[in-house]
């Protein structure tokens, strides 16, 4: 499992403390989304799935005395299961409580994270730090997985292939965490989404752009607690003009030559039946 | 053309580096917008949800000051991730609106030092400005004011990225040049300026040196504007960020790296004398709300002027092709097949478009009228 | 009175109408003498002088000044003989002859006394003291002048006990006494000097005679009345008789010189005075030559008086010895005809004698030619007719005539004398004078060298403080980074004591708002109390500046002296800065010639004050406006209270928080204004030390000023230089004065010239 995670210091702007990831995947949903505050997504792909977490809050605090935040980013290309353990673990301690929050999250990665390691980390940020990084971050996420309650594994309620939910929605979260568990084990793909912004009118504007499911959670009293978002199969398209013209000759021809086998093997029917 | 038909947005470009208050002064334009325009039935609101969100959340940091008397502007929440504003700007004639889009994007995207692995999103923050109709440059009063004499004044221009927004700068000019039958609108916009104002709870009055240093910072940039894009027209605005504050001190911390220093400045909250919390007071800001509407509304009009001139065109020449002698045979057939009929029926539908057109038009210069009944404050001034 | 007598007399008035010219005259020979003297003296201390370079004092070693003196004593010598002969009331004539021609039966004729006043005997000699008899109508007296036991002991015994081979003769009376002359026989001589024993002898012999006389040291002996005619006792000597008593009275040998006052039986004489001289040939002609200067100095002519007996009428030897001595003692009279006449006594002779002399006379003395060496007169000593006939008619002729030319000539030739040792002095003179002017080289005029070294050091000075003054120029017009950190450190100062709660601690703070809060009912008057306190102590801290300018104007006093000192290390005396300027300043105002400007200019440098309080703050105060409780609206000029706070330990706190953010604010804003100030103490340190720099340097005095200050403290500011110079300076200042008085004296001698 790949780790990188993006932070600032004192004086130092945000940047990651190991390498950078490849793509800022995460920029897919920067205008339904603050990444200021706790957002959440998961990505499954072809390759594999990558998670983005914004905004854990740590204690130290930058020059104007703002509080300073850290994102988490991780990816694998395969299936790990103890990865995957970790990940359900950070997943569940952001949906435990009213509101999509790191929890316990910050706790454990300030205690993985002091002040003192990380401007130094952040003074020599480069691909040296990932080891050091990933390894500090799995332990904390080790320990947040130690001390939460498992996952009870039962599949998920909403059956729908894409949805947005109410984030305040229990059965909503639970099914949330389920997809992400099947986008993990490959079972499912797309995208799992806790968004600060969208509302479940601009997720479902957004699912019609493209073409992955996607299951959001959305900060909006829905009506059931979710919808379904449609489906992208149905299309109905009219038919271009090159089309009609297309079927109208054939059709011509075809009922020149019905008329034309009429018309030639006409003699064969008998006189006076009727 | 930069002013698309209806559906599709216009665009403000705000460039400058982080911290600056890009954020800031997006929130104060969608306040005061709601209110600002008076007896106009001009608005300025948000256009989806999201914005509206983003509006709402930025402004409960902002407002945490006037509970804790403690105001520190550089403590938003730095941007690290681009989003786009969406507002609408209703005209207030005839339900003609138009969609308004900002971008606010890490002010380090301005800096090419701390932009590494990102150029892609630079670049398209660039054509984003670039492609604007508006050019926005916001400058930090304080750092102006409170560095006069300074030895460290020397670092002002990398700490405010002055050499990469002229080269924005210029990109934009050229493109508002591309386009120079339309009109062009700058506007630098000197934020946190309430220690230098008396008309906002201010006791002195340091408007004219103000004006003086953005001058002196900024000159090359206004300088490149108007070589490359001289129809420019380029207002000062300088704006209060939100009201009963007042810069106390600043200090220049080293940077740990080795980098320019860093200009710390703490503020003031000024008290009422009957001890209520302050109130937001943002003065200035309306002069940005009333140039901006302006501009998009005349870009408006002139865009329907062309569209009711072009339906006025066709239907004069369907009316020709209605009452058009060809020759007897030719007219027989014509009326005969309803060729004429038809030309008739299109030459009414085109003048009843551009009737409409033109209503819409004359409406339109009717709002710019009140609009620039309006006036600007004793704040502006055109650069 | 007769023609004679009114030429004669008008000889002696013209005489006496030249004698306070000549007197006049030998005061300045005698101040010659003394300049003479000083220059030599003068001349001896520059050369002893250890300082006066080598070649200076070689150069002065060959220059004998006091060869110069004999010269100037002769010379006074001979006016003194011009003095005494213009001097004299009247025309003396002498008669000399040898003994027993009838020199004394002459002057009996001639002044009619007798012999008891002029012995006359015949056979031996008798008149043993030259005597003068003057011509003084209504009054007979005799004067005579004693001789001391010196003046006989050189007159009458040292020339005996010379020429016999004597040890010098006694040099007292009591030694006299007892003295043991040799006696007969004992001695071995020769017979010529046996009567100069005898004579010695006889003079020890009868000294009882005399002894009293010269004890009289020197009071004349006056006869008058009867008296008078007892002369004869002093005057001449013990007649044969006499001589055989056992106790000689030889009183003449008491007796220098007789004056003798009657009238002439020629009463139209005028003033005329005979001297009988002396006979020659008595003892030596060494001793006659003692005569010979007294002749010059007493008689104007002489007769030479020749009897014409047997055995006597003759021109002897003896007689051209006389006329040798005598033609001396005519000094400057170029004729010899003027001074000396020849008398021939033929009263009682033959007419063959009388003839014989004649002829031999004018052959032997006259080259057979009458008058052409000397004038031969005629005459008969005994007769009165005659003698005033043929010798007084003749000689006071003679001398009315020629005493005039006589006297020009003898004047003229002490003049010429004396010309010449003038141009000897004007001489020695000019060649001391061409001998310091090359001297002047080497000693180098003091003078000309202070100037010199003034106007080198004026430049110097210049060159010091223009550099001094490039570096506050440059430093006036750059941020100066020292004020900047005094700057920061008061304003951190300033800012440390805000936050500990104003200088009690915050929460000691917060509990006396609180307590006067509720005490007062409200917040208004802690708060107002509160902020004056503290602008009065933000005012006061940022005042300590004045520490900073302080320094800084030590700074430039201190570089100013220092860049004074260059030249002026010499009177500063090692002191600096303040202390060195202010020395600089007292020395100014002391110097002996004083120097004003120089003195107004330090006072004013001395003077300068970088001052907080009265130059910088009134620009800043105006920053401390906002640490009120009540303020005014700028735009409606409305006042009001800046803030309101409860009367609780919330608001104590707020409170707190708010005067602590306005006393930040305006400290803050002080600091911005100060350091905007920045180049002020630069721009009025460089303008205080231009101002200065030009006053003192380039103004209308500062040549002159700075040139008296040189020659005030030339000492001090080029120890040993001048010192050494100066007093071989003085010296050769000293010769040069002794040169150029000793030239004025012969100028005023030039003026002497008949």
């Amino acid at each position: 499992m790949r780790t990188h995670v993006l932070t600032r210091g004192v004086g130092a702007d945000y940047r990651f403390l190991g390498s950078v990831p490849a793509t800022r995947w995460w920029q897919e949903f920067r205008q339904l989304t603050s990444f200021e505050r706790p957002t959440l997504l998961v990505h499954r792909h072809a390759e594999g799935w990558e998670l983005y977490a914004s905004a854990v809050p740590t204690e130290r605090k930058d020059r104007m005395e703002t509080v300073i935040r850290m994102s988490l980013v991780l990816s694998a290309s395969e299936f790990v299961e103890e990865d995957a353990d970790l990940v359900l673990a950070l997943v569940g301690e952001w949906l435990a409580g009213a509101e999509p929050s790191p929890g316990r999250l910050g706790t454990l990665l300030d205690e993985r994270f002091p002040a003192e390691d990380t401007e130094e980390l952040l003074a020599g940020s480069g691909p040296d730090n990932d080891e050091e990084v990933a390894g500090r971050v799995r332990a904390a996420l080790a320990q947040l997985r130690d001390e939460s309650p498992a996952d009870d594994g039962e599949a998920e309620t909403i059956l729908a292939e894409s949805w947005a939910g109410a984030v305040t929605d229990a059965v909503v979260r639970s099914s949330f965490v389920r997809r992400v568990r099947s986008m993990l084990n490959a079972d499912a793909c797309g995208w799992a989404v806790q968004l600060t912004l969208a509302g479940a009118e601009d997720v479902g504007a957004h699912h019609a752009q493209q073409d992955e499911p996607l299951v959001a959670l959305v900060n909006e009293r829905i009506p059931g607690g979710w919808i379904e978002l449609a489906p992208k199969a149905v299309r109905r398209r009219r038919p271009g003009t090159v089309v009609i013209w297309t079927i109208a000759v054939a059709t011509a021809i075809v009922i020149g030559l019905i008329t034309w086998v009429v018309h030639v093997w006409q003699p064969v029917v008998p006189a006076g039946s009727r | 053309m930069t002013a698309p038909a209806e559906g599709t947005s216009l665009r403000i470009g705000i460039i400058g580096p982080t911290r600056i208050g890009k954020t800031t002064l997006v929130n104060t334009l969608l306040r005061a917008g709601e209110t600002a325009f008076e007896q106009t039935d001009v608005r300025m609101r948000w256009a989806d949800h999201m914005t509206e969100r983003k509006i709402l959340e930025q402004r409960a940091e902002l407002e945490g000051w006037r509970l804790s008397k403690q105001f520190n502007p550089g403590a938003l929440r730095g941007t690290d991730d681009a989003f786009v504003f969406r507002f609408v700007l209703e005209t207030g004639f005839g339900g003609l609106s138009m969609r308004l889009d900002a971008m606010d994007y890490p002010g380090g995207l301005v800096n090419p030092a701390h932009r590494l692995g990102r150029e892609a999103e630079w670049e398209e923050c660039r054509a984003f400005i670039a492609n604007s109709t508006v050019l926005v440059v916001p400058a930090d009063a304080a750092m102006l004011m409170e560095t006069a004499g300074d030895e460290n004044r020397h670092h002002l221009p990398a700490i405010l990225t002055t050499p990469e927004i002229e080269d924005v700068a210029r990109d934009w000019a050229r493109n508002r040049h591309q386009h120079r039958h339309e009109p062009a609108l700058a506007i630098v916009c000197p934020v946190r300026t309430e220690s230098y104002f008396a008309d906002n709870g201010g006791r002195r009055d340091r408007s004219d040196e103000l004006l003086e240093h953005v001058r002196e910072v900024y000159r090359d940039v206004l300088k490149v504007i108007r070589a490359e894009a001289p129809a420019t027209r380029i207002h000062y605005c300088p704006v209060d960020t939100v009201g009963p504050v007042e810069f106390l001190s600043a200090r220049w911390l080293p940077d740990v790296a080795g980098g320019h220093p860093h200009f710390s400045a703490k503020y003031r909250v000024r008290r009422r004398p009957d001890g209520h919390p302050p109130e937001i007071s943002t003065a200035g800001i309306d002069d940005v709300l009333v140039l901006l509407a302006r501009h998009l509304i005349d870009l408006r009009h002139r865009e329907l002027d062309v569209t009711a001139r072009h339906h006025r065109t066709s239907a004069n020449d369907w009316a020709a092709q209605a009452v058009q002698d060809l020759g007897a045979m030719r007219n027989v057939w014509n009326t005969v097949s309803g060729k004429r009929r038809k030309a008739r029926r299109m030459a009414e539908a085109k003048r009843l478009e551009a009737v409409s057109a033109e209503e819409q038009v004359s409406g339109l210069a009717g709002q710019l009228l009140r609009l620039a009944e309006l006036g600007l404050g004793p704040r502006h001034r055109e650069l | 009175m007769s023609e004679i007598a009114s030429r004669i007399a008008a000889v002696v008035q013209a005489r006496q109408s030249r004698l306070p010219e000549i007197t006049a005259e030998m005061a300045t020979w005698r101040n010659a003498d003394e300049a003479v003297v000083a220059l030599d003296r003068a001349v001896t201390e520059l050369r002893r002088y250890p300082a006066t370079p080598a070649e200076v004092a070689d150069q002065f070693g060959l220059v004998r000044v006091k060869d110069v003196r004999p010269a100037i004593s002769t010379t006074v010598e001979h006016l003194q003989r011009v003095e005494g002969r213009f001097g004299r009331t009247t025309v003396n004539i002498g008669v000399s002859g040898s003994a027993r021609v009838g020199k004394s039966t002459l002057l009996q004729t001639i002044s009619g006394l007798a012999d008891d006043q002029i012995p006359t005997g015949s056979g031996i000699p008798v008149t043993a003291v030259r005597s003068r008899i003057y011509h003084t109508p209504g009054r007979r007296r005799a004067v005579l002048e004693m001789h001391d036991f010196d003046s006989f002991r050189s007159a009458y015994l040292q020339p005996r006990h010379e020429e016999l081979g004597l040890p010098p003769a006694p040099t007292t009376m009591a030694e006299y006494r007892e003295w043991q002359y040799p006696s007969a026989g004992e001695l071995e001589i020769k017979n010529a000097y046996a009567s100069l024993l005898e004579d010695l002898r006889d003079m020890q012999a009868s000294l009882p005679s005399y002894e009293a006389l010269l004890e009289r040291a020197g009071r004349p002996v006056e006869l008058l009345g009867d008296d008078f005619d007892r002369l004869r006792e002093y005057v001449a000597y013990p007649k044969v008789e006499e001589k055989r008593a056992p106790d000689v009275a030889r009183k003449y040998l008491a007796v220098r010189d007789a004056r003798i006052e009657c009238p002439f039986p020629h009463a139209d004489v005028g003033e005329i005075a005979f001297c009988d001289m002396k006979g020659f040939g008595e003892v030596t002609v060494d001793a006659d030559k003692h005569h010979v200067a007294g002749l010059q100095h007493e008689v104007d002519a002489v007769v030479l008086v020749k009897r014409a007996a047997e055995g006597e009428a003759y021109w002897k030897e003896s007689d051209v010895a006389t006329v040798r001595v005598l033609d001396e003692a005519r000094g400057f009279v170029s004729r010899r005809r003027d001074f000396v006449l020849i008398a021939l006594n033929i009263g009682a002779a033959s007419d063959a004698l009388a003839e014989s002399l004649r002829d031999d006379v004018l052959r032997r003395v006259n080259e057979r030619k009458d008058g052409l060496h000397h004038r031969v007169l005629e005459v008969d000593a005994k007769d009165r007719a005659d003698v005033s006939a043929r010798l007084l008619g003749p000689v006071l002729g003679h001398l009315a005539d020629r005493l005039p030319v006589m006297d020009g000539e003898v004047l003229a030739g002490t003049r010429r004398r004396a010309a010449v040792v003038r141009e000897d002095l004007v001489g020695l003179a000019t060649e001391v004078r061409a001998m310091l002017k090359q001297v002047r080289g080497l000693t180098v005029g003091a003078a000309e060298d202070v100037y010199g070294r003034a106007r080198e050091m004026h430049k110097s000075l210049a060159v010091a403080l223009h550099s001094l003054l490039a570096e506050l120029r440059e430093r006036s017009v750059r941020q100066d980074p020292d004020y900047a950190a005094a700057v920061e450190a008061v304003y951190e100062d300033v800012l440390s004591w805000v936050r500990d709660g104003f200088g009690y601690g915050e929460a000691e703070w917060c509990e006396e708002a609180v307590r006067s809060m509720i005490r007062d009912g409200g917040a208004g008057l802690f708060a107002t109390t509160e902020l004056s306190r503290i602008r009065v102590e933000i005012s006061r801290r940022f005042a300590q500046l004045d520490l900073f300018f302080h320094a800084r104007v030590e700074e430039v006093w201190r570089q100013v002296a220092d860049g004074l000192a260059g030249e002026l290390h010499g009177v500063l005396g090692g002191s600096i800065a303040e202390e060195a300027l202010e020395r600089l300043m007292k020395l100014a105002a002391d110097a002996a010639e004083p120097c004003e400007v120089m003195e107004t200019s330090l006072g004013e440098l001395l003077g300068l004050r970088l001052d907080y309080r009265t130059q910088v703050h009134p620009r800043v105060r105006p920053e401390l406006d906002s640490l009120n409780l009540q303020v005014r609206d700028p735009v409606t000029g409305h006042e009001s209270f800046q803030f309101t706070v409860a009367p609780t330990r919330d608001g104590a706190e707020e409170l707190l928080q708010i005067i602590c953010e306005l006393a930040e604010q305006s400290a803050f804003r002080i600091r911005v204004a100060l350091l905007k100030e920045s180049v002020l103490p630069g721009q009025v340190l460089f303008a205080a030390v231009e101002h200065f720099t030009d006053v003192l340097i380039r103004s209308g005095a500062a040549e002159r000023e700075i040139r008296q200050f040189a020659r005030s403290y030339r000492d001090e500011l080029w120890p040993g230089v001048f010192q050494g110079l100066d007093g071989a300076d003085a010296r050769v200042a000293r010769v040069a004065r002794a040169a150029d008085a000793l030239l004025a004296v012969t100028e005023e001698l030039e003026g002497y010239r008949s």
